[in-house]
């Protein structure tokens, strides 16, 4: 790809000089470290990435969508043509294949990168790239496939025992399985949708990655690291019970783990590795305890399985238990959703390389969380429901808040995703399932590109800092649209798909909050996040892309990314820019029929109204049968696919209306205060921010050390741990060790006496024993001499011996009743 | 006159086992010392007939002895007026002297054949 761009000739000169990126890459900034990618022209080989013009990046961005269109549109209209053979993908999801080759493909790459990796031409990326891309085609064509059947309610499940125990029922008869896990696989829409979002940022985040990693000495292990993640997100996203779910989801915290130290040599890599995983583990916890519960209670494994059991009353007489389930199983999205108490690490974890930011950090693997409740909606009460809500609009506004002050244009970004996690989990919780997962996706695009356009941008001008950059506008007109279109997306600006999704969130949550005021703190939340993500986000516009340049020297050196870097930016970009209103997304995703009621209850309605009820109990009947028969496809459904489209619709549609309206207005009053500030402030300078600050001293410290909470984790959490862990340390190094070592004392002194004793006494008794008879037949050898006559003798005194004893013995009475017998005449 | 009852016989007895004995503790020749073995022996002989011609009753001889079905003067008339089984063991004795001299001179003389002396005295080749 990139040397046939080479023949053209462009010298490496054009982007600034070789011999100054080189010396950059020689570790002329500490700070940035690894970020510096000078690409030389003389370095290898292997990569001679040039950069772009719009017409390259426009040809790839045309290619791109063409080919993505054509596979969509394959699995849309469900057959085609190869030459006169007719391919009929109206099967597509009767078999697990397709996904689980979407699955499987990242995996062999992974484990041909790893033991191969170094030696393949262009040390393997396209192995890496290719296995995802081909997964992406896959994705496409089972997306388009979605969109052909268009059954709000379509899902497959395959699936195989995995853990049986037999046991016997009845005597003389054969063992039967009384318990059993079952392994498997889940295909309905949210499922296609996730591997669309999974397979497209993972794709491109591969395609950006051999731009950006370029000149890593690791470059194949990245890569290899890469798939490894793709594969376990996948798996995270397919399977069809909570025990996989449980596996996958600690697989991608491994693979984040292992992407956020991927530059170990810097000590604040390893920390911010060490700090991700172990936030996560305190999340994990309570969602395997809560996993656990629900496996306790409902003895089912899969998701279908806790569903029917929760709504045939296996919690019944527990209600307080399955709300308090459903908190543990949030603590896992807590975790791993980056939300309030434990949203320390994801900052952090903007140590790892850019590409990784965009793929783990913001798009896929921190949504994790937002799916576990998506996929898990069904078992929550409306009490845990109004739990997940706070959390997530605590987070949304306390995040925005501290983005505020953040100079780096990666942690920025994170704490942007922090919040927007927070509205997912928001809308979420105020019941808006299809708004919050929609926001989930409209998400992962436009804030994937704003990682990755921060990613060309630290490219260019190898710092993080937003002080040291400005006036890139000029320099990166590519990098600057796609992040442009992107900040709309995230701002809330009409026409674009992040105001669709957030929109959406505000408007359920409002509707939500007029019938359950505990939920009136949170909407305010959410409105002031929205202002307040307005105005950070166009901060870091205007800082970076704006203005005049702060550093004339890294102004300089800026230059536009190379094409693989650039195109993705404007796939991404331009998805920012797809509006979906009332469109497929809302007629697909909707909540399963038992959460469409907890939705109603915590709204305050009357489930048993007639309007919402009766439209759906067809539905939700056939939708019951559907999933009932394991692995095999409903033939109902096979036959029909045309007869097949059963759009969603929203039960409360109605009274949802005016809520939706108002939040509307709202949300853009809020969104243009925001940039209008933003830009009173940093573009057009009439407001002074650090007068502000000066102002506010306080708080302008307090946003600065974001809130102490990690000092406060350090101080009131770690320390007094560590301190814990020191006193039982000692506790057992001076008690539990002296008690162990005395008695050691004492055993080794019994056995001392035990050993005298064996010694002395019951030696001294064999020994003595033996003396005895050896001395004792030493002398009685004596007799033994041999002459018969001797013996004769010798038997002889003996026979008269006992002859004289026994008549002494047999008449002892007559010896000794003499005197007696002669005294008592006397008498 | 004197009667001969049973004191008379068991003196006689042991006289000849006392002669026996004192022959067998004091004479050197190994032959000579088989003569003593022979009056023992014919000792026992005399007191084994002595006490068949005198103890008419079948002898309890303990606990562990031949039950027999009768006893006292029923027995007498059952088994008849004498006990001869003291006759019989005399006579298995002088079966069994005749044995043990036959042996005890075919040992003396391989004693002769492998010291040239029938001295008793000096076999010690048994000696502890």
């Amino acid at each position: 790809m990139s040397h046939g761009h080479d023949d053209h000739g462009h010298p490496p000169a054009p982007h600034g000089g070789s011999g100054g990126h080189a010396a950059h890459g020689a570790g002329g900034h500490g700070a940035s470290g690894h970020d510096d990618h000078g690409h030389g022209g003389g370095h290898g080989g292997a990569t001679h990435f040039q950069p772009a013009g719009w017409s390259i990046g426009l040809v790839v961005f045309c290619a791109a969508i063409a080919l993505g269109g054509f596979f969509f549109n394959l699995g849309r209209t469900g057959h085609f043509l190869i030459g006169s053979t007719a391919i009929d993908l109206n099967n597509l999801f009767d078999t697990p294949w397709p996904a689980l080759t979407v699955l499987c493909l990242p995996l062999l790459a992974a484990f041909v990168q790893i033991f191969f990796g170094r030696k393949l031409p262009r040390r393997g990326d396209w192995v890496s790239t290719g296995a995802v891309a081909v997964g992406l085609a896959i994705s496409l064509l089972m997306f388009g496939r979605m969109i052909g059947i268009y059954d709000w309610q379509f899902s497959r499940t395959f699936q195989i025992d995995w853990v049986m125990l037999f046991s016997r029922v009845n005597p003389g008869e054969a063992d039967v399985p009384t318990f059993r896990i079952p392994m498997g696989i889940l295909v309905d829409n949210v499922t296609v949708i996730m591997l669309v979002v999974v397979t497209l940022v993972s794709t491109l985040v591969h395609i950006f990655s051999m731009g950006y990693m370029a000149d890593d000495p690791r470059y194949s292990r990245f890569f290899a690291y890469l798939s490894i993640f793709t594969f376990s997100m996948l798996g995270l996203i397919l399977c069809n019970n909570i025990f996989a779910l449980y596996m996958f989801w600690e697989l991608v915290g491994l693979s984040s783990y292992l992407l956020i130290g991927f530059w170990f040599e810097k000590k604040s890599a390893g920390d911010a590795q060490k700090k991700a995983f172990l936030a996560n583990r305190v999340g994990d916890i309570g969602m395997f305890l809560g996993i656990l519960t629900f496996f306790f209670f409902t003895g089912e494994a899969t998701y279908q399985g806790i569903f029917d059991s929760v709504a045939g009353g296996s919690f019944t007489g527990h209600i307080g238990l399955l709300t308090a389930a459903g908190c543990l199983l949030f603590c896992g999205a807590i975790g791993k959703s980056a939300q309030f108490p434990l949203h320390v690490w994801l900052p952090d974890a903007m140590e790892g390389p850019t590409p990784v930011s965009a793929l783990i950090h913001a798009a896929t693997m921190v949504a994790a969380g937002v799916y576990l409740v998506t996929r898990m909606f069904p078992v929550f009460t409306p009490d845990a429901l109004i739990v997940i809500a706070w959390f997530g609009g605590f987070t949304a506004i306390f995040a925005a808040t501290i983005a505020l002050c953040a100079n780096d244009i990666k942690k920025v970004l994170a704490y942007s995703t922090v919040s927007q996690l927070g509205y997912m989990i928001m809308g979420l919780g105020a019941a808006a399932y299809t708004n919050g997962f929609f926001h989930l996706w409209t998400h992962a695009f436009f804030k994937a590109c704003l990682f990755l356009g921060s990613g060309s941008v630290i490219h260019a001008v190898h710092t993080q800092d937003m002080r040291e950059m400005g006036g890139l506008r000029k320099k990166m007109p590519i990098t600057f649209w796609a992040m442009f279109v992107s900040t709309w997306a995230i701002a809330g600006i009409p026409g674009t798909s992040g105001f669709t999704s957030k929109d959406g969130i505000l408007g359920d949550l409002l509707f939500a909050a007029h019938h359950n005021a505990a939920l009136w703190p949170v909407v305010i939340f959410g409105f002031l996040g929205a202002g307040l993500t307005a105005f950070y986000m166009f901060r870091l516009i205007f800082m970076t892309f704006f203005g005049k340049p702060a550093v004339q020297e890294k102004f300089d050196h800026a230059h536009e990314s190379p094409w693989v870097m650039a195109a993705p930016l404007i796939v991404l970009g331009a998805l920012a820019l797809t509006s979906d209103k009332g469109g497929w997304f809302q007629d697909l995703v909707g909540p399963p029929p038992s959460a469409a009621k907890q939705a109603l209850k915590l709204a305050g309605v009357k489930v048993h109204e007639p309007a919402a009820h009766g439209a759906h109990a067809g539905e939700e009947h056939g939708s019951h049968e559907a999933i009932a028969p394991a692995g095999k496809p409903d033939p109902a459904k096979a036959e029909a696919p045309a007869a097949g489209r059963r759009p969603y619709k929203d039960p409360l549609e109605h009274e949802k209306h005016s809520s939706h309206n108002w939040a509307m207005v709202l949300s853009i009053l809020v969104a243009t205060a925001g940039i209008s500030l933003s830009y009173l402030t940093y573009q057009a300078h009439v407001i002074s921010a650090p007068r502000i600050a000066a102002r506010l001293p306080w708080a302008h410290r307090v946003l600065l050390n974001k809130y102490y909470i990690d000092e406060f984790i350090q101080d009131y959490l770690v320390v007094p741990c560590l301190s814990l862990a020191h006193s039982c340390a000692r506790f057992d190094l001076k008690v539990v060790d002296f008690f162990v070592n005395a008695w050691g004392h004492v055993v080794v002194m019994w056995a001392r006496v035990s050993n005298a004793f064996d010694q002395k006494v019951v030696d001294g008794a064999v020994n003595g024993t033996a003396d005895v008879v050896q001395s004792a037949g030493a002398s009685l050898s004596r007799f033994q001499t041999g002459r018969i006559k001797t013996y004769l003798a010798w038997s002889l005194a003996g026979a008269l011996l006992l002859v004289g004893g026994f008549h002494l013995v047999s008449n002892w009475k007559h010896f000794r009743s003499r005197p007696t017998a002669a005294v008592e005449p006397g008498k | 006159m004197p009667v001969a009852n049973l004191e008379w016989f068991l003196l006689i007895g042991a006289f000849l086992f006392a002669t026996g004995v004192f022959t067998i503790l004091t004479r050197k020749n190994a032959v000579s010392v088989l003569m003593g073995v022979e009056l023992v022996l014919n000792s026992a002989n005399i007191n084994l007939v002595a006490f068949s011609r005198f103890v008419k009753a079948p002898p309890t001889l303990g606990p562990t002895s031949i039950e027999f079905p009768l006893q006292g003067e029923a027995a007498h008339h059952v088994y008849g007026a004498a006990w001869i089984g003291g006759n019989v063991f005399a006579a298995f004795v002088i079966i069994l002297a005749a044995a043990e001299a036959a042996v005890a001179l075919a040992i003396i003389l391989g004693i002769y054949r492998n010291l040239g002396d029938v001295d008793v005295d000096e076999v010690t080749a048994m000696k502890g």
